[in-house]
């Protein structure tokens, strides 16, 4: 595994740079380079926000993703377990198979098959919210020995762990603003909601405006439209998830 | 480092204990110990919240506060400066603006005052996320001089940053909700009082509840903001008559 010399105090201009990125690619370009510096053979991320579409970004194959969501079941894999539950990273790989000895055939299979594109020891690094329910993963890929990715880890996991993690959060809040500039909801739309949260009903809420309650349920329906929501309970989630409301 | 597949070290620890707390004094608690451990001498973090002065929660004495407002008012200081635009740490205190020559007066007798505080050297972690408005300081003091301070952020900065960072965030969050739910005085709280209205000093408090002084002034505080009051007798005459103290 090669590593750039000089590696230490990099981790600064990578967190400026990513910041200053304004696009999803620009920061993934960033994050890649770092990573690569850092001797990684492969990254992944994986970040939802309500979305409907998560974001799933990755220097591998596309088959990787997609033999994963849809061969591997979350339930028999313990990395995916791990990180639901779990802010503490977590070491998956072929490189770690002889410490999982009931191992699903299907998963031993498919980490073969990373294994074959240089990917034998990973780490995961898992984002929860506020809620503590997971959002984000962040995946560094090398080809060591357990034993070498282990000491490796020791020296450098607290620097991949941060870039990670911050790059991974770089994503949420980019996808975040992304989604309140598509919905751009208008004032009135946005109050509907707020007493809408506050537990009022279209009467009430007429009242409360001065509005006739057919006109809150078309700004509430509009908010609906807008949100890509079914329901104005869903609508209410998104508008909260996207911070556009603080009930 | 790792048994098995989990990986288990420090930081990943911490982030794990404070997400498991029950409100802001446990992880205060958390935080402060963490850091100490990593070698600050003080710790606090700057919120803010849509309000004229921000939130400060700080380990080091009232009067430094005070000091602070009064004669560098955040807008001005340098740190400040920085953290509101930037996403790297900045490091200040004696230590590193002692040698600049055009540093103001008020600054300079500023740094020396604090540094009779056991803080040299101040490095201030700011902390965004995905709106422009709230967005804090993580600041982890220390009584090195320069030289101990590169040493020191070549082997610690990543850490610290990550710990601060999420440390930061739990108390924004914590903080958020008992802002938007007021509830009356936590039983810690209530028993401060209690105690304060039976003519103990915090040292006897802080020895009676089996906590450390800094932790009694944490709940006198937060009492007294949730009481409205000045001084902690206003807090104390307050809670007696609205019935939740009666010592």
């Amino acid at each position: 595994m090669e590593l750039d010399a000089a590696i230490d105090g990099r981790i600064w201009d990578f967190l400026s740079s990513i910041n200053d990125a304004d696009s999803a690619s620009a920061v993934w370009e960033e994050t890649i380079k770092f990573m690569r510096g850092y001797g990684a053979s492969h990254i992944g991320a994986y970040v939802t926000t309500g979305h409907i579409d998560p974001v799933v970004l990755g220097t591998t194959p596309p088959w990787v993703w997609d033999e994963y969501l849809s061969e591997i079941s979350p339930e028999s894999d313990p990395a995916t377990r791990h990180c639901r539950e779990n802010v503490t990273p977590y070491f998956g790989g072929q490189a770690f198979d002889e410490v999982n000895p009931s191992i699903n055939p299907k998963l031993k299979a498919y980490l073969g098959s990373l294994a074959d594109i240089g990917i034998r020891a990973s780490v995961m690094f898992p984002m929860h919210d506020r809620t503590n329910r997971d959002w984000g993963r962040f995946i560094f890929d090398t080809d060591l020995s357990a034993d070498d990715f282990r000491k490796y880890f020791g020296e450098h996991g607290t620097s991949l762990h941060l870039a990670g993690i911050m790059s991974i959060e770089r994503l949420h809040n980019l996808a975040l603003q992304a989604g309140r500039m598509e919905a751009r909801l208008t004032n009135r739309e946005r109050e509907c909601l707020l007493w809408l949260a506050r537990g009022l009903r279209n009467d009430r809420i007429a009242e409360r405006m001065g509005l006739r309650p057919v006109t809150v349920g078309l700004h509430i329906s509009n908010a609906c439209r807008k949100l890509d929501a079914r329901t104005r309970a869903q609508a209410l989630v998104k508008a909260i998830q996207f911070g556009m409301l603080q009930p | 480092m790792s048994k098995g597949l989990e990986v288990s070290y420090d930081v990943a620890d911490f982030m794990t204990s404070i997400s498991r707390t029950d409100g802001i004094d446990e992880t205060w608690g958390l935080t402060v110990d963490f850091m100490s451990g990593l070698g600050a001498s003080h710790v606090g973090i700057s919120l803010n919240l849509n309000e004229p002065e921000p939130l400060l929660l700080w380990t080091t004495p009232q009067w430094m506060t005070e000091l602070f407002l009064e004669s560098i008012y955040p807008e001005l200081d340098l740190a400040w400066e920085h953290c509101r635009k930037s996403v790297t740490p900045y490091l200040g205190g004696k230590s590193v603006e002692g040698a600049l020559p055009d540093l103001p007066e008020t600054r300079r007798r500023y740094l020396e005052e604090i540094t009779a505080a056991e803080i040299r050297t101040t490095c201030s972690i700011p902390v965004h996320g995905a709106e422009a408005e709230k967005w804090g300081i993580f600041d982890f003091a220390t009584n090195f001089g320069p030289g101990d301070t590169h040493a020191f952020q070549k082997e610690f900065g990543a850490k610290v940053y990550l710990a601060a960072t999420a440390a930061f965030r739990r108390l924004q969050n914590q903080i958020e909700k008992e802002r938007n739910d007021p509830v009356p005085l936590t039983p810690s709280e209530r028993e401060c009082l209690l105690w304060l209205g039976r003519g103990l000093r915090n040292e006897s408090i802080a020895a009676r509840l089996g906590v450390r002084p800094v932790t009694v002034e944490f709940h006198l505080s937060n009492a007294r903001k949730k009481l409205s009051a000045q001084t902690r007798e206003q807090a104390l005459a307050t809670a007696m008559l609205e019935g939740f103290v009666s010592p």
